[in-house]
């Protein structure tokens, strides 16, 4: 059992953390900030539950995630559980090598690599669904182990394993459409002129 | 493309994510070492990681922190 008394020394730390992640989950600062005073609050008055010693910053999110959930879902006209048509494995790293010439080669993975700005890495994981969103916030932003997100979110690890297959491939798509609108792929920018 | 390649394929995420056997993944390095274009693709895919990471961390907000400070303070005062 852990002492309420020390709470905020041993989980103010990972606010900054849960922060990054409230913004890609609610989309806004507002709302995160909103998200995250939550989830510290219940945190809090919840704090006599969490087994000391055991992993806090998971636990944390999971109550960052329920809460997510239960909020955020109400208000979205989409069905709880999207599914993504099938892309292909290594779909960006492909797309890269079929629109670049031989001797391109590394220089063009380089440009699409380097190219892509934060606000195109931040935009095309909220295009994610929720359901593949979070598991990819999980395991790419927190690099949470595959049984801790299957812990966070409560399903089985192999789904959890499917979802951020899945998820990635379609965050891949995503990033595929930033790189050719800001001409990171030098053969479909001159095809795109002819 | 050899059998090696089509595994090596298969389990890419879960050696990026480092959740495979020390031995399952030596055996994946070895190929790796040995076969360019595997190497290419699963340096892409971990560089591609590394960018999503660190262009999605944002700095929390001097005020964000002030405010969820004072929010547990007043739990606890209340308590």
């Amino acid at each position: 059992m852990a002492d309420q008394a020390t709470f905020e020394d041993d989980a103010m730390q990972f606010a900054p953390q849960l922060y990054s992640a409230a913004l890609r989950m609610a989309r806004n600062p507002a709302d995160a900030e909103d998200l995250v005073q939550e989830t510290f609050l219940k945190a809090y008055r919840a704090y006599h539950t969490f087994e000391a010693g055991t992993n806090l910053k998971a636990w944390l999110y999971r109550i960052l995630t329920n809460t997510y959930m239960n909020r955020y879902r109400k208000k979205q006209r989409r069905p709880d559980e999207v599914e993504l048509g099938d892309t292909q494995d290594l779909y960006l790293y492909r797309k890269i090598g079929s629109a670049e010439s031989a001797d391109y080669s590394t220089s063009a993975e380089e440009a699409v690599l380097d190219g892509l700005v934060e606000a195109d890495i931040k935009a095309a994981v909220e295009s994610l669904p929720e359901n593949f969103r979070v598991p990819v916030l999980l395991a790419d932003l927190e690099g949470f182990a595959y049984k801790e997100i299957a812990e966070i979110l409560d399903i089985p690890i192999g789904t959890v394993m499917s979802r951020l297959h899945r998820g990635r491939k379609a965050l891949q798509r995503e990033l595929y459409e930033y790189a050719k609108a800001r001409g990171l792929l030098p053969d479909e920018e001159i095809a795109a002129h002819e | 493309m050899s059998h090696n390649c089509d595994d090596a394929l298969e389990k890419m995420y879960l050696y990026i994510d480092g959740e495979l056997t020390a031995d399952t993944a030596g055996e994946i390095k070895v190929h790796l070492d040995d076969c360019p274009p595997c190497w290419d693709a699963f340096h892409f895919e971990e560089r591609l990681k590394v960018v999503v990471r660190t262009r999605l961390r944002e700095e929390v907000p001097s005020e964000v922190m002030v405010r969820l400070q004072s929010i547990i303070r007043s739990e606890r005062l209340s308590d």
